[in-house]
């Protein structure tokens, strides 16, 4: 793969991988699980530009086919052009934790008993280089991308407040997290403890938010959804907006 | 075929003198064994199982033939040989939390690996493990080995590791941080800490302090023996430069 053609991007913008309708053979099931498998390492250490593209790819392992494949050679593509990137903690900014997080409304096919599911991402930033990020699908069917955001919103909650005693016992406490999300109607429910219509049949555990809200542990704000960088936990971006936000995650050209 | 694959028959199939040279290398893993005091030949008792073994060979990347012996885990009874197996572990949002606090602070990151880390693990439950293979003692084929320490392996090996390092860098004046158990902090009266992050055997110690980091660093050598990685440049695959 050295002298492989590069990407620019993980995956090609917009690409929506469907499910095998066939069965995979044994030997490229345990090929395409291997690949994944390495490539999951890589998000998990120091690439969290790869985060969105391996999860997406990482829910066919039980069943692959070689479309499936070849895209992860894509993701490897891009590698290849970003070998010299690295996720730089130059300690000069003093930006200090902001969290920013996204949701895309219903957009999983992996699962033919159970479509449409939503898909959440996050990512905590502490003097503007990512130190923790996370893609993922949701566990519950969402009814409205309100309600997606405002989950993620919540589950984002869970790790300020996780924040918030690491940082207490290293004796450096906190005033509050900022979140900054580009949904208008979830940040408002979060704020604003009314029953709607269209929320009232959220799980109870997904209103943490508003109770953190409450108590000053979080502020929300929104942001346009060109500058949410959290977007590219959730989707697949081209590649003048994923170039801009890899920046912002701290991933820059780092040569050795 | 990988080194890493290879098992006993494998190494039987070498030329005599490749053969000779793993040989030594199991010497030394059993001589490693006897020093740290691992086991002592028992008689089985009755209605129990001996823990079966074998034997892992790798090849350091210095050309260094490297033998290890360890217990097949499956082969353990639960209830008998083990009970509680969780042990905790270093998140990765907690090791980049650190080294962006190092990177802000300009903290000295000092790296530590502990030399078969699980040896020194102690076992609560007594277990019996089969004489290792090929090299069973003459005329006491029939007794097994009764560990004292915990060995590769084992089911509960990474918990009792963890148990004995929390325990002792208590004594060394640290303290376990409910927000990531793999963390030790030690607070100084004058506002400064040390930090100790531990993945499993891979030790990281930081802290603002460098003359602090370096006497806990020395203490916690003393404890253990370590291999010194001097200023930290890779912790767990990850190249770190600064």
């Amino acid at each position: 793969m050295v002298d492989a053609k590069t990407a620019q991007t993980p995956l090609p913008t917009g690409y929506k991988p469907e499910p095998f309708d066939g069965t995979a053979t044994a030997a490229l099931q345990s090929q395409y699980q291997s690949v994944i498998g390495s490539l999951l390492y890589l998000v998990l250490r120091t690439r969290p530009d790869l985060a969105f593209a391996v999860t997406q790819m990482a829910k066919f392992t039980h069943n692959p086919s070689e479309e499936h494949l070849l895209k992860t050679r894509h993701i490897m593509c891009y590698l290849t052009g970003t070998r010299k990137y690295a996720l730089v903690f130059d300690g000069r900014s003093d930006g200090g934790l902001y969290a920013y997080c996204d949701s895309i409304y219903g957009d999983d096919r992996s699962d033919p008993d159970c479509r449409y599911r939503s898909t959440q991402g996050y990512y905590f930033s502490l003097a503007n280089a990512s130190v923790k990020w996370h893609s993922k699908m949701q566990t519950l069917i969402s009814t409205s991308s309100t309600m997606a955001e405002y989950i993620a919103l919540s589950d984002c909650a869970h790790d300020c407040a996780w924040y918030k005693i690491l940082f207490g016992e290293l004796r450096k406490p906190m005033s509050h997290v900022p979140i900054y999300g580009d949904s208008h109607g979830a940040i408002f429910n979060a704020q604003n403890p009314i029953t709607q219509k269209g929320i009232k049949h959220i799980e109870i555990r997904y209103h943490y938010i508003r109770e953190q809200i409450k108590k000053g542990e979080v502020k929300v704000f929104a942001v346009p959804t060109m500058e949410n960088i959290a977007d590219m936990f959730t989707k697949n971006l081209g590649p003048m907006l994923f170039l801009k936000h890899r920046k912002q995650l701290g991933i820059e050209f780092y040569p050795l | 075929m990988n080194v890493r694959d290879w098992t006993s028959k494998d190494i039987g199939k070498l030329p005599a003198e490749d053969q000779r040279a793993w040989c030594k290398a199991q010497f030394e893993e059993l001589e490693a064994l006897k020093k740290r005091n691992v086991y002592e030949l028992a008689d089985l008792p009755p209605g129990r199982k001996a823990i079966k073994n074998c034997w892992v060979f790798d090849l350091k990347s210095n050309g260094c033939k490297k033998a290890r012996l360890v217990t097949k885990g499956f082969s353990q009874v639960e209830g008998l040989d083990f009970d509680e197996i969780f042990s905790p572990v270093l998140w990765f949002k907690s090791v980049h939390t650190i080294l962006m606090l190092a990177a802000l602070e300009k903290w000295k990151i000092e790296g530590l690996d502990v030399k078969s880390a699980f040896l020194y693990g102690t076992l609560d439950k007594e277990l019996y493990m089969e004489q290792p293979q090929g090299f069973k003692v003459l005329g006491k084929e029939h007794k097994v080995l009764r560990l004292k320490k915990a060995i590769y392996g084992l089911k509960q090996a990474t918990r009792t590791w963890w148990h004995e390092l929390d325990r002792s860098l208590k004594a060394l004046g640290f303290s376990r941080l409910y927000a990531n158990a793999g963390i030790f902090i030690a607070k100084h009266a004058d506002g400064t800490m040390v930090i100790i992050l531990t993945y499993v055997d891979d030790i990281i110690v930081t802290g603002p302090n460098a003359a602090q980091v370096a006497s806990k660093k020395k203490l916690f050598m003393d404890k253990w023996e370590c291999r010194d990685l001097g200023e930290c440049r890779e912790f767990l695959r990850m190249r770190i430069e600064y």
